[in-house]
C-alpha cells in the first residue's frame, strides 16, 4: 500500500509554510475577492498586489494582449494603497491561516521605507515583499531593480522600518541577475523571489499602433518558464537565502523543476488567471507525485538536482 | 460561480462565422442573470493560454446555456471546431448583469452584430415590453433570432448594404423609430436603452439617449485575461477612474463611461 501521507511544510527560516505554492503579485488581488472561489486556506502563502503609498490608478487600457505560450500585461500597478488596504482589505484576509505577504512599491526610495513603517507590528502579515521588479511605472520599480545599488538601498530601509522579513521580487530584466541577487543579500535581504515579468510588446498592424496603452508590458505564462527556471537556477549557485522561484509554471510538473533546482518556495502567477484553482491543483498534484515516488518530506525534492 | 467541465450540446454556425453553442452546465443555467458572461477555456494544449469571455444568452429547465459568438481569431476559431459530446471547462456565471427592468413599459434593445448577444437574455423577462433593433452589415451576417431562439416580439432589423431589412445603419433606422415613438411625449416616460454593439456605435446611442434624457445601460467587451477581477487588465475608463469590465461590468449605465477615452 503507498504511504498517503506527504510532509509539504517548508521552512524559509523566517517563515514556515504549508506548503511551497505562494500565489504571485498581480494575480490574486488582496485576496478578498477570490476568497469567495476556493479555498486560500490550502495555500502555502499568497502575495498581494503591489501596494503604493497612495492609491495609484494604473495604466491606460488596453493592458492585457495574450501572445503565444504567454500573455503581455502592462496594469502599471493600479492599486487601493496601503492605508485602504490596511484598513478595508486586511480585515477580511486576516484571519486566514495561510501566510500573507503584502508587495510593496515606491515611486521614490524613501516611500519604500514609508510603506514598510505602516506594515511595522501588523501580526497578520507575515512577510513583506519589495517589488522592484515591475517593467509597467515610469517611476520606481524595475528602474531601481535593475541597479545594484539602488536595489541593496531599499533592502535596507525596508529592514530598518520594520520588523518583518523581507524578499526582494527580482527582475530579469537586466544582464546579469546574479549580481543583483548577491547586492540584496548582502544588504540584509531574508530571501529572493524571482522573475518578475520580461519586458515585451506587440503591434496592431492595421493601425500599426502598439497594442498596449502603455506601449510595452511585461510578458508571463509559459513562455518565459525555460526562462525564469534558469535564472532562479543561476541565484541558487550565488547566494545562500531562501529562493522562491517562479515564472510560467502552469502545472505541478513546472512547479516540481523549480524546486529540484533548489526553490524552496514557488510563485504560482498566470495560472490563477486562467484557472482559479491552479494553486490548488498544483499542490495535489505535487502531493501525488511524492506518494508515487515514495516520498514522505518535500524536503527531499528541494535542491535534489543531479548535475 | 463554478468552474465546470461542461460538455457541449451542440455548437452550429447560424450565419456566416457566426456560431451558437450550447453546454450543459446547470449550475451555471440556474444561477445566471440576464447579462452576465462566463469564461471558456481552451485546449490546453494550445499555445492559446487564456480563457475567453462570452455572454451568456440563454438559459434553459434542462440546465444548458446558449452562447452565440464570432469568429474573430484564433481562439473562437478553435471553439467553432468543438463538436457534440466534447468537454470544455466553464467558469461562469461573472460579472454584473443588466438591472432589474419591470418598471420600465418600453425597452429599446439595441445590438450591433454580434452585440445582439447579450440583449438575447433579456427577451425571457421582458421580450413582450421590448422592441429589438439589430444592425448587419449585411445578409449574410444577420442573425435570425426569432428563428433560432424561436422567439416572439418585435424584431427589426438593418442592413448597411439593405439586403435584408431597412437599409442603413441601427443608428439610423433607431433614429427613425425615435422620432415616431417620441410624438407622443407620454412616452419618455419609463423608457430605456439597452445596447451593445462596436464603440462607434455606442457612441453614436449615448449621445442620442443623453439628449433625450432617456436612461442607457451598455454591455462592454475588453480583452480579458481572467474575468474573476483578479488582474485589472480589463478596465475602462470610468467618471471614478477605472472599472473592471469583469467585476463591475459587463454592463454599465453609460453616463458611468468616459467615453471620449474609448
Amino acid at each position: 500500500m503507498l504511504e498517503r501521507t506527504v510532509n509539504l511544510e517548508v521552512n524559509l527560516g523566517f517563515l514556515k509554510l504549508k506548503n511551497p505554492i505562494i500565489a504571485a503579485s498581480g494575480t490574486f488581488g488582496y485576496g478578498d475577492e477570490i476568497r469567495n472561489y476556493i479555498d486560500i486556506n490550502k495555500l502555502g502563502g499568497f502575495v498581494t498586489k503591489g501596494l503604493s503609498i497612495r492609491p495609484s490608478i494604473g495604466n491606460p487600457p488596453p493592458r492585457i494582449y495574450e501572445t503565444p505560450c504567454g500573455m503581455l500585461n502592462s496594469i502599471g500597478l493600479e492599486n487601493i494603497g496601503i492605508e485602504s488596504f490596511l484598513n478595508d482589505k486586511l480585515p477580511i484576509i486576516k484571519d486566514l491561516s495561510t501566510a500573507i505577504i503584502v508587495n510593496i512599491y515606491g515611486k521614490t526610495i524613501e516611500e519604500y521605507g514609508e510603506i514598510a513603517k505602516r506594515l511595522k507590528g501588523i501580526k497578520d502579515i507575515s512577510a513583506i515583499e519589495i517589488n522592484i521588479s515591475c517593467p509597467n511605472v515610469k517611476q520606481g520599480g524595475m528602474i531601481f531593480g535593475t541597479n545594484p545599488k539602488i536595489s541593496a538601498n531599499i533592502t535596507e530601509l525596508v529592514l530598518k522600518n520594520s520588523e518583518k522579513p523581507v524578499i526582494v521580487k527580482l527582475t530579469p530584466n537586466v544582464t546579469d541577475i546574479v549580481e543583483i541577487a548577491k547586492e540584496v543579500e548582502k544588504a540584509g535581504a531574508n530571501a529572493i523571489s524571482l522573475i518578475n515579468t520580461l519586458k515585451g510588446m506587440a503591434i496592431d498592424i492595421h493601425k500599426r499602433k502598439p497594442i498596449l496603452g502603455n506601449i510595452f508590458g511585461g510578458l508571463s505564462g509559459p513562455a518565459i518558464k525555460p526562462v525564469a527556471l534558469y535564472m532562479t537556477y543561476q541565484v541558487l549557485q550565488s547566494v545562500s537565502i531562501p529562493v522562491i522561484g517562479g515564472g510560467g509554471i502552469i502545472s505541478y510538473t513546472d512547479a516540481l523543476e523549480f524546486l529540484i533546482v533548489g526553490a524552496k518556495a514557488v510563485q504560482i502567477g498566470t495560472a490563477n488567471l486562467i484557472n482559479p484553482r491552479a494553486c490548488i491543483e498544483i499542490i495535489d498534484g505535487i502531493k501525488n507525485y511524492c506518494i508515487i515516488h515514495k516520498i514522505k518530506d518535500i524536503s527531499d525534492i528541494v535542491g535534489s538536482l543531479k548535475t | 460561480m463554478h468552474i465546470i467541465d461542461a460538455k457541449i450540446i451542440s455548437n452550429q454556425e447560424v450565419a456566416k462565422h457566426i456560431y451558437l453553442l450550447s453546454i450543459e452546465a446547470s449550475d451555471i443555467a440556474s444561477t445566471a442573470k440576464p447579462g452576465q458572461f462566463v469564461m471558456l477555456k481552451l485546449n490546453p494544449y494550445l499555445s492559446y493560454i487564456l480563457r475567453r469571455p462570452f455572454s451568456i444568452c440563454l438559459t434553459n429547465q434542462q440546465g444548458h446555456i446558449y452562447i452565440l459568438y464570432k469568429i474573430k481569431g484564433k481562439g473562437t476559431q478553435y471553439i467553432s471546431k468543438m463538436r457534440k459530446g466534447d468537454k470544455i471547462s466553464v467558469i461562469g456565471p461573472l460579472g454584473n448583469g443588466f438591472p432589474i427592468l419591470k418598471n420600465y413599459n418600453q425597452i429599446f434593445l439595441l445590438g450591433g452584430g454580434i452585440g445582439v448577444a447579450p440583449l438575447i437574455s433579456l427577451l425571457p423577462y421582458y421580450g413582450n415590453k421590448s422592441i429589438f433593433i439589430a444592425g448587419y452589415k449585411s445578409k449574410s451576417t444577420y442573425i435570425n433570432i426569432a428563428e433560432i431562439f424561436r422567439a416572439k416580439y418585435k424584431y427589426i432589423v438593418a442592413t448597411e448594404d439593405g439586403s435584408i431589412g431597412y437599409k442603413g445603419t441601427l443608428v439610423d433606422l433607431f433614429k427613425k423609430y425615435l422620432d415616431e415613438y417620441l410624438k407622443n411625449t407620454q412616452n419618455k416616460i419609463k423608457t430605456i436603452i439597452v445596447s451593445c454593439g462596436p464603440i462607434y456605435m455606442l457612441k453614436k446611442i449615448y449621445k442620442i439617449a443623453y439628449s433625450i434624457k432617456i436612461p442607457l445601460y451598455v454591455s462592454m467587451e475588453t480583452y480579458m485575461a481572467c474575468g474573476l477581477g483578479l488582474c485589472q487588465g480589463c478596465v475602462i475608463k470610468g467618471k471614478t477612474g477605472y472599472m473592471r469590465v469583469c467585476k463591475e461590468g459587463p454592463v454599465f449605465k453609460a453616463e458611468y463611461i468616459c467615453w471620449k477615452e474609448l
